[in-house]
């Protein structure tokens, strides 16, 4: 398996926002598969928000892209995304939806907020190089 | 007698003459002295015997009565004188009655007197003279000249009126001929008049006169042939008749007016006469009798009568009128007449009843009008009027009439069940004396409004806990005031049932609402649904698709367990498809249409393209008319034409050469889109099933597809508004036609 950049890879942090653990099983596969080590793996909205965000104990998470699923537990994908928005430290933030729904409404609205790309389930390897390409770490 | 004769009637003389006087046929009488002595004729004449009579004295007492002296001086006087005359003297007989006696005397000494009765000769002289008198004064004042002429013309006499009407004298006219007297045309005819007088013994004629200041008098000339002193004369009585002349002109012209007047008036009039019990005849009629009867003049004049015509029912009635009609008395009447077309017509007729000239006789004058339309007018009024009233005793509908003042005038009799009294009780009263005082003013401020505004009215009234609807409206009849008609009708049922049926409404529309409301909920709860179902799916099938993928690539080398990936691969793709289209479908039924201009030329070139660069194995011909614009939603034209070009495309797959199409039709005004292509085309008796989800008239394995997408062409085309169809036979292609109805 290639690694989809040559080997500057290992250094690129993604975080994976997934509730259900065989997407999250399959993401990783991908992740992995194109040769990405660090994934940290949020399974709700609430948890998401803590990692990037820290609890000021200073172990904030400070990733390169967010794939980020928007039906979640307890924050839902939508209010993620605005909250990363809305915070002067992510504003820039990349990151990509990961979604089984199909809904033209949730694509135009996540599109507004800023993302750099909104795919359906299951994440594919051109997925990955799409976003990175995009982020300039392809 | 001579007095002169010596007679000596003494002594034996006087016994001779006393003889003699005796036997003379006249009365005589012998007067000696105062001795007298009577025949017999003098007694009879006196009616005095001899032995009555003393004396002369008390002879001339006897017989002049008082004045016996005077006649005593008288014969005294004649007896000196010798008797030279004979006198008339009046006597009275001893029974009182009066002769005329002529009285002749001689003698001196002895006088022998003689007396005639002449009563009977005076008699007749002075009659005589009486008839001459009257004569000369019939004829000097007649009224109408009279001329006395010889038989060669010439005048004997004339009278008063003649010479005076004539202006000559009477000296100038008796120098005359009566040839003078006439206008040359009148003179040129005199002799052959007068040879008829000579011939008839008389003979009447109008002529004219010429007066002395030549002015011309007309004349009725009486001529007779007359004894006259011994010959022949003619006796002409000349009336002027100037006058009648004049009146006869009069009359022309009086009667030419008539005439013309009768012709004008639209009535006729008749004078008619009768004598004593006979019945009246017609002396005269004029006017419009033909017209009205249809009868000319001459035909009823005719008849004598125009009863004629008048109607049999009539006859009796009319006659009886007439027949009744006293001398000054008028009538009038009307009957039936039956005109000479047999049709019936009505005439007024004022009669008028005049005392004749001639004793007995009776004029009736009577002027006739047809009056037959007035009479049908009449009769039709009654008719309307009859029928008005049946109405009125039967209409089941409250029939009313007020005048100004708001009062019942008329009523249908069920308002005598409504008001509870009879019709008669109720006309003249007003509305409060009808109904309650609330109810009433109300009715009379509607009423009023009606009559001011002159606008019909309609409204709704409770009365005894009924419910009424009235129709009001104002009659305007000339030069009266204002009449209020209307109509209730009781409605209190119809309430009733209106209320009913209300209620029924609002069930049934709350029923409707709920129903409505639970099948938009059902209809709401199935497109959350289908979208849940969806996208529940939507995660499994996307796990299924990555582990596949897993699977595949975990095989290391296991071509069988590479395969077996590969097939779950394929048929969560499968079903992924199923699930996107179904999440598609229930989309297409709440997206709002996004319209705008839409080029289907570029998008039907772009999405072909795209299939041949995909399908580089494929020869297809394309044919694609250029810039068939339409107004649409362009994301659902993308889809529609996406379907309709796609299924061109795949079952053109087994032909070898290919031919797709699209282009547009103009069907009566309206454009209709078409693709065409010559693939496998199907059997049109499965066409119903086309367009149902899921329908396939295919096996999967000759044309592999889910059956979804004409069901989305259809559902698309309709939002639309437009239609879509499709012909087709297996083996040779099919074309699907449709049409947006909301172009433009």
């Amino acid at each position: 398996m290639k690694s989809f950049n040559g080997g500057f890879m290992e250094n690129i942090r993604v975080l994976l926002v997934e509730d259900n653990p065989d997407d999250e099983y399959l993401a990783t596969w991908v992740l992995k598969k194109g040769g990405i080590g660090l994934v940290s793996v949020a399974r709700d909205g609430r948890e998401a928000l803590d990692m990037l965000y820290g609890e000021g104990d200073g172990t904030d998470l400070n990733p390169d892209l967010v794939i980020l699923d928007l039906r979640l537990p307890k924050i839902d994908g939508k209010e993620v995304l605005g909250r990363i928005r809305g915070d002067s430290r992510t504003r820039n933030l990349p990151v990509l939806v990961l979604t089984s729904s199909e809904d033209s409404g949730d694509r135009d609205s996540c599109r507004k907020l800023g993302i750099i790309d909104y795919c359906s389930k299951p994440l594919r390897e051109e997925d990955i190089r799409k976003a990175l390409n995009s982020i300039g770490r392809g | 007698m001579n007095s002169d004769l010596p007679i000596d009637f003494s002594g034996r003389n006087l016994e001779l003459l006393l003889a003699l006087v005796e036997h003379i046929p006249s009365a005589a009488l012998v007067v000696d002295d105062e001795r007298v002595y009577c025949n017999r004729n003098a007694e009879r004449l006196t009616g005095y015997s001899g032995s009555e009579v003393t004396t002369f004295t008390d002879w001339l007492q006897k017989i002049f009565g008082s004045a016996h002296a005077e006649m005593r001086a008288l014969y005294e006087q004649d007896r000196a004188a010798g008797f030279p005359e004979t006198r008339e003297l009046m006597i009275t007989r001893r029974d009182g009655s009066c002769r005329m006696v002529e009285f002749t005397a001689a003698g001196r000494e002895q006088v022998f007197c003689l007396m005639h009765d002449i009563t009977e000769r005076k008699q007749t002289e002075c009659r005589l003279l009486q008839s001459e008198i009257k004569y000369r004064n019939l004829f000097d004042s007649a009224t109408d000249a009279i001329f006395i002429l010889d038989l060669d013309g010439r005048f004997i006499d004339v009278n008063r009126t003649a010479h005076v009407r004539l202006g000559y004298t009477k000296d100038e006219l008796l120098s005359m001929h009566i040839s003078q007297l006439d206008p040359p045309e009148y003179a040129a005819r005199i002799p052959e008049r007068l040879q008829k007088v000579r011939e008839q013994g008389e003979a009447v004629f109008e002529s004219a006169h010429l007066r002395k200041d030549g002015s011309v008098m007309p004349v009725e000339v009486n001529c007779r042939l007359h004894e006259y002193e011994g010959g022949q004369v003619y006796f002409s009585v000349i009336r002027d008749i100037s006058e009648r002349k004049q009146a006869e002109l009069l009359l022309l012209e009086s009667e030419e007016r008539y005439r013309r007047f009768s012709s004008l008036t639209t009535d006729y009039i008749y004078a008619c006469s009768r004598c004593g019990e006979k019945p009246y005849t017609v002396q005269w009629m004029g006017g419009a009798i033909e017209q009205i009867t249809g009868y000319s003049m001459d035909e009823v004049m005719a008849w004598g009568c125009w009863m004629e015509i008048v109607h049999p029912d009539d006859l009796q009635q009319v006659r009886s009128r007439l027949l009744a009609l006293a001398p000054g008395e008028s009538s009038s009447d009307e009957f039936r007449i039956i005109r000479k077309d047999g049709e019936i017509r009505w005439i007024l007729e004022v009669s008028r009843c005049e005392q004749g000239k001639s004793p007995g006789e009776l004029l009736l004058y009577g002027a006739s009008r047809d009056v037959t339309k007035r009479k049908n007018t009449e009769t039709a009024l009654r008719e309307v009027e009859t029928i008005f009233n049946l109405f009125l005793e039967y209409s089941p509908v409250y029939v009313f009439f007020k005048d100004e003042n708001i009062r019942a005038t008329r009523l249908s009799r069920n308002f005598e069940k409504m008001l509870g009294m009879p019709i008669d009780q109720i006309v003249g009263k007003s509305m409060e004396e009808l109904f309650p005082a609330d109810f009433a003013r109300k009715v009379v401020a509607d009423d009023r409004k009606v009559l001011r505004d002159g606008v019909p009215i309609e409204i709704e009234e409770e009365f005894m806990g009924n419910s009424y609807k009235t129709f009001k409206f104002p009659i305007y009849l000339e030069g009266r005031p204002p009449l209020l008609a209307g109509f209730t009708v009781d409605i209190t049922d119809l309430k009733k049932a209106q209320r009913e049926v209300l209620n029924l409404n609002n069930d049934l529309e709350r029923l409707v609402a709920e129903r409505t409301e639970a099948l938009e909920r059902s209809n709401e709860d199935l497109a959350g649904f289908c979208y849940a179902v969806s996208h529940e799916l939507r995660a499994p099938i996307a796990r299924l698709q990555g582990f596949s993928v897993m699977l595949r690539e975990a095989s290391k080398g296991s071509d069988e367990t590479a395969f077996l990936a590969s097939r779950i691969e394929n048929a969560s793709s499968q079903l992924q498809s199923v699930v996107d289209s179904i999440l598609m479908l229930s989309r297409l039924s709440q997206v709002d249409l996004s319209l705008r201009e839409v080029n289907l030329s570029e998008i039907v070139a772009r999405k072909l393209e795209l299939l041949v660069a995909e399908n580089p194995e494929r020869h297809v011909e394309l044919i694609i008319r250029k810039d068939v614009t339409v107004v649409a939603d362009p994301n659902l034209m993308d889809i529609c034409l996406d379907n309709l070009l796609g299924n061109a495309f795949k079952y053109t797959g087994q032909t070898s050469a290919a031919v797709i199409e699209f282009g547009v039709l103009d069907e009566s005004g309206e454009e209709v889109y078409f693709v065409r292509d010559n693939g496998a085309g199907f059997d049109m008796s499965y066409y119903e099933k086309l367009y149902a989800p899921f329908q396939r008239l295919h096996q999967h394995k000759e044309f592999p597809g889910i059956g979804i997408g004409l069901a989305t062409v259809k559902r698309i085309i309709e939002r639309h508004d437009g239609e879509v169809w499709a012909e087709s036979r297996v083996g040779e292609g099919a074309t699907f036609f449709f049409t947006l109805g909301r172009r433009g």
